[in-house]
C-alpha cells in the first residue's frame, strides 16, 4: 500500500473525488484490498473522533461480522438447473474456441467437390445425429470416375447432398453395427462356458 | 505332447524351440518358411492392440486427408478398478468430444445439443476397431508384414508394419509402432497402388504411470441418451442383391427402410470383412436420380443402375472394388 494509494482512500473518504469514473476506480480498488479497507476504517474513525461522534460501544469493523453472518445463512434451496447438466459439461467439454457452427453445417460441407456457392446452412437438413464424430470425408482426393452428362448447377447440388446423405447413412449404420455387435457379443459371452478359454491354434498357413 | 508327433530327422531341431515356446513350435511346423517374419509382425500388431488398451498417456495427434487437418487431443488410461477412459477432444472447427469408459461411448457435440451415447468399447472413427484387437481375427484376407526399423516418428524410435490385402481389393495400413511401449504413432492408409488417402500422426505422445490427471473425474460427467435401434427388420422389398463380394465379407444386415433423410425407400445390406464395411443401397431407379458415378477417397462412393433399380455401394475401398461389386448385383436366386 502505498502513499498514493492512502490519498487515494482519504480522497474517497472526504467524498472529495469528482471525477465519476475516477471514483469509480478508488472504490474497485478499495473493495480489492483489504489494507485499503483497513485504512478507510482508520481514516473513518479519525473523522468520527475528531467531529466527537466516535462511541466505544461501536464495532470497528462491522465487516467481519458480516461475513459470519452471511456463512450463517443457509444455502439457497432454489437454483435453476440448465438442460442436461450443461454447467457441469461445459466444464469438461469446453475447448480452448469454440467455434459456433452445427455439426451438421460442417458435414454437409465437407461435400463441396466442384461447389462454387457455398452450401445455405438454412437448406441443410440436419442429420437424425451426427455421424462422423471425429472428422469427416476429404473433398479434394475424391476424382470423378465416370460421369455422363453436363448437369447444371442445381442438380449437382442436389446430387452432392444425396451422394453425402448416403455416406451419412453408411456411418451411422456402421456406429449401429458396431453397438449390436457389442451387444452380441455380450450375449455370447454371457452364454459361453470357460472353455473357450483353451486357445486354440488355427493354420492359415495355406 | 508335440515332439509326439514331430519325426525323426525334424526332432532335433524343434526340440530347442521347444523347449522355449511349445506353441510358437507349433504353429511353426505346420507354416511355410516364412512363419517367423510375419509371426513377428504379427506380435508388433498384438503389442499395439494391447498398448490402446491397456497404456496411461496424454498425446496430440494430427489427422490429415486430402488438404483437411484436423488436430486433437487424446487421453487414455485406467481406473484403479481396472475401467478404461478415453478422452478425445476435436481442437478445430465444431466443439466435440468423446467420452469412453469401459464400454459407453458418449459424443458431445456443442452448440447444438444432439449428443448421444453408444454401448462400444471402441471408439467410433478415430482407428478401425480391428486395431483393438489381436491379428489373428484379420487373417487370412490381411496380412501384416514387419518391415524393420521404421523412421524416427515424435522424437521416438519406432518399427514399420504393413497390413496388406491379399487380393488388391482393399486399402493398406502403414503403421509405425513406437518401440519402447508399443503405442501407435503414425498411420498411413494407402490404395493397394501407394496413393495415402488418410494419415494420422501423433504429434506429442507422454507415457503416464497412472491414468492422467485430467481423466478422473471423468466419470461423474453427465452421458447423453443412449441411442437404440428398433430390433425389427423389415423384409426386403426389391429382387437386387450382391453376388459378388472380395473374400472375406460377411453380411452383417440387411433390411428395408427408408433412408433417414430422403425418405427413399431402400433395400440395405452392410457387410464387414472385419477391419473395414461396405454398404449396398438398392433402390428405385426414378425416385434416386444420381447419374453414374464414382469417387475414391477415404470413403469411397459408386453409383449405377440396373434394370429399374439404382445401387449405391459405399465403403472405405477402392472405387474398383465398389463398381464390382455394384456390377455384379443381380436378381437373388429362388430358394430351393
Amino acid at each position: 500500500m502505498t502513499d498514493r494509494s492512502y490519498e487515494q482512500v482519504s480522497a474517497l473518504l472526504d467524498d472529495a473525488v469528482h471525477d465519476a469514473r475516477e471514483q469509480a476506480q478508488h472504490i474497485d480498488t478499495l473493495l480489492s484490498d483489504t489494507d485499503a479497507q483497513q485504512a478507510w476504517g482508520r481514516y473513518a474513525l479519525m473523522g468520527r473522533i475528531m467531529k466527537n461522534e466516535a462511541s466505544a460501544q461501536q464495532p470497528l469493523d462491522i465487516s467481519a461480522a458480516v461475513a459470519a453472518q452471511v456463512a450463517q445463512e443457509s444455502a439457497p434451496t432454489q437454483v435453476v438447473q440448465g438442460r442436461f447438466g450443461k454447467q457441469r459439461l461445459q466444464r469438461w467439454l469446453r475447448p480452448a474456441g469454440s467455434v459456433a457452427i452445427a455439426a451438421s453445417v460442417a458435414l454437409v460441407a465437407v461435400l463441396t467437390v466442384q461447389q462454387t456457392q457455398p452450401i445455405d446452412p438454412e437448406q441443410s437438413v440436419e442429420p437424425a445425429f451426427a455421424t462422423t464424430p471425429i472428422g469427416g470425408r476429404s473433398p479434394v482426393s475424391y476424382n470423378t470416375v465416370l460421369q455422363s452428362s453436363e448437369p447444371t448447377q442445381a442438380e449437382l447440388a442436389q446430387q452432392r447432398r444425396l451422394l453425402q446423405f448416403y455416406l451419412l447413412d453408411h456411418n451411422q449404420q456402421l456406429q449401429l453395427s458396431l453397438q449390436a455387435q457389442q451387444l452380441d457379443e455380450q450375449i455370447q459371452s454371457e452364454s459361453e462356458t470357460l472353455s473357450d478359454e483353451t486357445p486354440q491354434r488355427v493354420s492359415n498357413g495355406n | 505332447m508335440v515332439t509326439k508327433f514331430v519325426s525323426g530327422s525334424l526332432l532335433s531341431g524343434l526340440l530347442v524351440m521347444t523347449a522355449f515356446s511349445p506353441v510358437y513350435a507349433q504353429s511353426q511346423a505346420s507354416n511355410s518358411a516364412t512363419a517367423p517374419a510375419s509371426t513377428l509382425a504379427e506380435q508388433g500388431f498384438n503389442e499395439m492392440a494391447r498398448a490402446l488398451r491397456e497404456l496411461n498417456f496424454e498425446a496430440t495427434l494430427v489427422r490429415s486427408s486430402g488438404t483437411r487437418l484436423e488436430p486433437m487431443t487424446w487421453l487414455h488410461g485406467t481406473y484403479s478398478d481396472g475401467l478404461e477412459a478415453e478422452l478425445i477432444v476435436m481442437l478445430n472447427g465444431p466443439d466435440t468430444r468423446i467420452v469412453r469408459l469401459g464400454e459407453d461411448t458418449s459424443y458431445y457435440f456443442q452448440p447444438t445439443d444432439d449428443s448421444y451415447t453408444l454401448r462400444s468399447d471402441v471408439t467410433y472413427g478415430l482407428l478401425p476397431a480391428a486395431f483393438y484387437q489381436n491379428f489373428a481375427a484379420l487373417q487370412p484376407h490381411y496380412q501384416v508384414r514387419a518391415a524393420g526399423r521404421g523412421v524416427r516418428v515424435t522424437g521416438r524410435e519406432t518399427h514399420y508394419l504393413r497390413i496388406l490385402s491379399s487380393d488388391n481389393d482393399r486399402y493398406h495400413y502403414g503403421l509405425w509402432i513406437d518401440s519402447e511401449s508399443g503405442m501407435l504413432l503414425k498411420m498411413q492408409m494407402m490404395t493397394p497402388q501407394g496413393e495415402v488417402l488418410e494419415q494420422l500422426q501423433l504429434t506429442t505422445f507422454q507415457e503416464r504411470e497412472s491414468m492422467p490427471i485430467s481423466l478422473s473425474d471423468l466419470r461423474g460427467i453427465p452421458r447423453p441418451p443412449r441411442l437404440h435401434e428398433l430390433r425389427q427388420r423389415q423384409p426386403l422389398q426389391f429382387s437386387i442383391q450382391p453376388q459378388w463380394l472380395p473374400s472375406g465379407f460377411k453380411l452383417l444386415r440387411q433390411t428395408h427402410r427408408n433412408l433417414a433423410a430422403t425418405r427413399l425407400p431402400t433395400d440395405y445390406f452392410l457387410f464387414s470383412d472385419g477391419l473395414t464395411e461396405v454398404s449396398v443401397y438398392v433402390t428405385e431407379r426414378e425416385a434416386q436420380s444420381l447419374p453414374e458415378l464414382g469417387l475414391q477417397g477415404p470413403e469411397s462412393i459408386y453409383n449405377t443402375s440396373l434394370q429399374n433399380h439404382a445401387i449405391t455401394v459405399v465403403g472405405k475401398l477402392p472405387v474398383a472394388t465398389l463398381q464390382r461389386i455394384a456390377e455384379n448385383m443381380a436378381a437373388a436366386a429362388p430358394e430351393q
